[in-house]
């Protein structure tokens, strides 16, 4: 038995009474808020809160069930029969006029399926049944549904019907981060190697250059795009001085302008990594190579390249995982094809304030984000256990 | 050849790197409010817009006020986290560790929502104390991380010495570990400071238009309208952020002969 | 009554045993060595006394006070570490004082009792120096003085020397003898270093796989061993596998007489160190070989032989080296008095 062990700085004790605080505070101000994201988007509403008669109603009596849509609505206030039919009109065009004219009248239908076709002959159709049993419950897939197109079709069955619109942004989103991504690692694989092995006035400039970089805030670096590519720009002076361009070209608010500014933004990003991995590949090893009668292009591929590899994984993820949960910078300098998912979650919050699909699509980037962290951590992992074989 | 190779891809890696901001700040201080060569002679009428404008300069002291309050709380947040982890057995560090970083991985967008509506249920939406809370869980991490590193960076045979010579555990932290991890310290609130000083994403969904910071009213200009007093925000901005960069030098070199 | 009394200690690491069944007992002013080589558990036996490691089974009684279970810091032990562990971020001065700035001693009383000890290590000039700026020989100096002056019951030094190049190492063994003699505080001293361990302590504890080997004195430690390791690790020493039987000692190469009294028959292992063995001259009543030089290693006063004997067995033993040492491949006899002979 080694419970007697006992280490002279530990000390569980005070372990735990210094990480109340901070587990506190992450729990409360983190873990939380991301929760109530999750249930956010899985959240009903006034919905699920509202259509409590038709949720309990026999589904296969259509009378009942009129009797009991009555019902829910007699029971809501004027505010929330607003909410209700809002959030109808979300699923199915048309909801609103249909539920707010049947609402105000609902205390002179006859609670029967013939009492509410009186009322408005529209209520005779399944389709608008389906959707209100449908978005009864107060859990609901529907924000997840209009996110990824899948629509539940009458039998209850998941397919690929629906608008596909956020499945094609989504699509839009991983096109754009990793062209981002390629473009950065190019750019910054010279100039990490100029770090690492370039004469040391040319290196000391360019990690000063690369530090400051790094420390200028996202927002200025980007704002300084904006101000070079807008149509009576820097650049746009530059090229019809030179000649090259007779009117100014649109080189802002489009994929070219969001690529470059989000390339320029996340730079560091990549040449940290990479040129901390290339600072500790010894000079001497290439002139190895050298003297064993490889040149110096096959030298470079065959012996230092390789080893570079890491850093450039490493770059190249935080540099892509940065990318997919872009905002601000591709929010200035896209156009309106240029958008990525956080655009829309935004989007969502500030001028729809639809919470659930702002939630739903969070939770979505999240998803995706965790899903290529865990990638990367089992890529590292892998390559460690065949490096520690080899 | 090789060597053309490599000097063409520096020097135009290096423009591509360093000549937009090169190229944009000097329009600070130009005397029209065209933003573009040929500067129309030396003014700094924009300066003075900028701080006699008082959206400018309430935004500039909400900054100040959120940065110096997120410094405090995440300072106090990831120094106790990094002390209390490295107390703790192998498997919790990585847990704890998991979780006490995950915040920077969390894209920003989705922090700003999550904060958007809980602050608004905890009726913290708009608040000082709403944005400073969100900032310091940016924040904690970084400064979590150079805590830790620094902690890490001791000889653990310091700790044991300082015990054999009867200092008590709290004796060892303030006299043995704290001195020694100083660095760290100063770095993380470094950190701390400029994550919040520069936050955009997650101060558009909680500030409010009173509590609206610096960078937030740099967004929503560029939204607006271009014109010079943007790039006197940029570039006051922009010397804030090399003040730090130098200051952070400054730590590294005073730290660098302690270890021998 | 022994000042320090060493239990029936076992440790383990999960199933791994770093010690079983240790128990020693020191004398008050001793100064005592654990000698072993790395991963015997001598260090893990020092981290257990300095309070650092707690105990699986056993304990430690301090003047018949049980401490097994004290905290450091309240064991008022000194410590040397391997590295000297000298706090950075203070002077030799502050280094020193630390220990009785802990304790609340007055500013009067530090400073005269922090200058008594930067006298005793011949470090008074270097009082405002950080321990950075220091020679490593200055650097231990200021360790032990740091582990002294608040007086401790007993001192412990991991490894001082294994930072030091030899010369060096010598001196401070010397001045390390002398402090102790002027202090009489007791020391326990781990090394793997067998000379070391033979030049500075009174006694030596061996250790082998986390067990005692033998505990005696330098002397009876390389005389009379009570075991092969302690025979093999303490000096050199040519080992013999053989039988006793009816009052003689037989191997492939000899037989002889017993060397001494009361060897149970049976086999045997046979010791005997290359001091022992005359080179070419033989006294009667010797057991006498004959070789032929092997290799030789000059040390300049004197010359290490391998003597490789007909049946392939290797021996060791010195000549004299005044004339140049021996070539390999010649022919030698070499002789020994079987009473030099130590029966394991």
């Amino acid at each position: 038995m080694s419970a007697a062990t006992r280490k002279p700085g530990g000390g569980r004790l005070v372990a735990l009474i210094l990480l109340t605080v901070p587990l506190a505070v992450y729990a409360f101000l983190y873990l939380m808020p991301i929760g109530s994201v999750l249930s956010l988007s899985l959240d009903n509403g006034a919905l699920g809160e509202s259509l409590s008669h038709i949720r309990a109603a026999d589904p296969a009596d259509r009378d009942a069930q009129a009797a009991a849509l009555i019902a829910d609505m007699q029971a809501m206030e004027p505010g929330r029969q607003a909410e209700v039919a809002r959030e109808l009109n979300q699923e199915m065009s048309g909801f609103r006029t249909l539920f707010l004219k049947t609402a105000r009248a609902s205390d002179g239908i006859e609670p029967t399926l013939a009492g509410l076709v009186v009322a408005d002959p529209r209520w005779g159709e399944e389709k608008y049944w389906q959707v209100i049993r449908q978005n009864a419950a107060p859990i609901t897939w529907r924000h997840y549904q209009r996110a990824t197109g899948l629509v539940v079709d009458d039998d209850g069955r998941i397919t690929a019907g629906g608008d596909d619109i956020y499945l094609q942004i989504m699509g839009r989103t991983l096109v754009i981060a990793v062209q981002v991504t390629l473009v950065t690692l190019l750019i910054s694989y010279p100039l990490a190697y100029a770090v690492a092995n370039a004469p040391r006035r040319l290196a000391a400039f360019v990690l000063v250059a690369v530090l400051l970089s790094f420390w200028t805030s996202i927002l200025v670096r980007t704002t300084a795009w904006v101000i070079l590519l807008q149509t009576a720009g820097l650049v746009n002076t530059f090229l019809i001085w030179t000649g090259l361009v007779d009117e100014p070209v649109q080189l802002i608010f489009n994929r070219f302008g969001a690529i470059v500014a989000m390339t320029h933004v996340l730079l560091p990003f990549a040449i940290i990594p990479m040129m901390n991995v290339m600072r500790t590949i010894p000079k001497s090893q290439v002139d190895a190579s050298r003297s064993l009668g490889a040149g110096p292009v096959e030298s470079f591929l065959r012996v230092y390249f390789p080893q570079t590899l890491r850093g450039v994984g490493v770059g190249g993820g935080t540099v892509f995982i940065l990318a997919l949960g872009f905002y601000i910078t591709p929010a200035l300098t896209g156009g309106p094809k240029d958008q990525m998912l956080s655009f829309y979650i935004a989007d969502f919050v500030k001028r729809a304030l639809n919470w659930g699909m702002a939630s739903a699509l969070s939770v979505l980037l999240l998803a995706m984000v965790l899903a290529l962290v865990a990638l990367f951590g089992l890529v590292r992992w892998l390559s460690a256990r065949q490096g520690g074989r080899a | 050849m090789s060597r053309a190779i490599f000097w063409v891809s520096t020097v135009l890696a290096l423009l591509f790197l360093v000549v937009p901001l090169a190229l944009v700040m000097p329009l600070a201080f130009n005397g029209s409010s065209f933003l573009t060569y040929p500067m129309e002679g030396f003014s700094l009428k924009w300066f003075e817009e900028v701080f006699t404008e008082g959206n400018w300069v309430r935004a500039f002291g909400n900054s100040l006020k959120v940065a110096l309050g997120t410094t405090a709380v995440a300072l106090v947040i990831g120094g106790l986290a990094a002390t209390g982890l490295m107390l703790t057995g192998r498997w919790l560090q990585i847990v704890l560790t998991g979780l006490f970083v995950s915040p920077m991985i969390v894209p920003s967008i989705v922090i700003g929502v999550a904060f958007a509506y809980s602050f608004g249920r905890m009726g913290l939406s708009g608040s000082y104390a709403g944005l400073v809370l969100s900032h310091s869980i940016l924040a904690a991490p970084l400064v979590f991380l150079s805590i830790l590193t620094s902690l890490r960076g001791l000889d653990p045979d310091l700790d044991l010495a300082a015990a054999s010579l009867g200092a008590s555990r709290g004796q060892r932290f303030r006299h043995v570990t704290l001195p020694l991890a100083a660095p760290g310290f100063a770095a993380g609130a470094l950190f701390a400071f400029t994550t919040s000083f520069d936050e955009v994403v997650v101060a558009l969904f909680v500030a409010s238009p009173d509590s609206l910071t610096l960078p937030v009213a740099l967004f929503a200009g560029l939204r607006d309208r271009l014109q010079p007093t943007l790039v006197v925000v940029a570039l006051l901005l922009s010397l804030i952020s090399f003040a730090f960069l130098w200051l952070m030098a400054r730590l590294q070199r005073l730290n660098a002969p302690q270890k021998p | 009554m022994a000042f320090i009394d060493i239990r029936t200690i076992d440790k383990f690491y999960g199933s791994f045993q770093a010690l079983s069944e240790v128990s020693l007992s020191i004398p008050k002013g001793a100064f005592v060595t654990l000698l072993g080589p790395s991963g015997s558990g001598k260090t893990t036996l020092l981290k257990i006394l300095a309070g650092f490691e707690g105990v699986s089974a056993g304990q430690i009684l301090l003047d018949g006070r049980d401490i097994t279970a004290l905290k450091p810091e309240a064991r008022n032990f000194g410590l040397v570490f391997q590295g000297y562990a000298l706090f950075p971020h203070m002077s030799v001065f502050d280094n020193i004082a630390y220990p009785l700035k802990v304790r609340r001693k007055g500013r009067g009383e530090i400073a005269a009792r922090v200058e008594a000890m930067l006298d005793l290590v011949q470090l008074r000039p270097f009082a405002r120096r950080k321990p950075q700026e220091l020679s490593g020989g200055q650097q231990q100096r200021v360790a032990l003085a740091r582990a002294l002056v608040f007086q401790p019951d007993l001192l412990l030094l991991d490894e001082p020397m294994s930072a030091l190049d030899k010369k060096l190492r010598v001196d401070l063994q010397d001045q390390l003898r002398d402090i102790h003699q002027r202090l009489g505080t007791t020391f326990i001293n781990v090394t793997h270093d067998q000379e070391e361990a033979m030049h500075m302590s009174d006694r030596i504890a061996v250790m082998n796989l986390g067990r005692i080997e033998q505990y005696d004195m330098a002397h009876t430690l390389y005389r009379r061993p009570a075991s092969r390791f302690v025979a093999d690790f303490v000096g050199k020493s040519n080992i013999f596998a053989g039988t006793v039987e009816g009052g003689a000692f037989a191997t492939e190469e000899f037989r002889m007489a017993l060397p001494a009294d009361g060897a149970r028959p049976g086999a045997a292992e046979l010791v005997i160190r290359p001091e022992d063995i005359r080179l070419g001259a033989a006294v009667a009543g010797d057991v006498v070989l004959a070789g032929s030089v092997a290799a030789s290693t000059y040390s300049g006063d004197r010359a290490l032989y391998s003597i490789a004997l007909p049946g392939g067995r290797v021996m060791l033993t010195y000549g004299s080296a005044r004339d140049g040492a021996l070539e390999p491949g010649a022919p030698v006899q070499i002789a020994f008095d079987a009473r030099d002979g130590i029966l394991i």
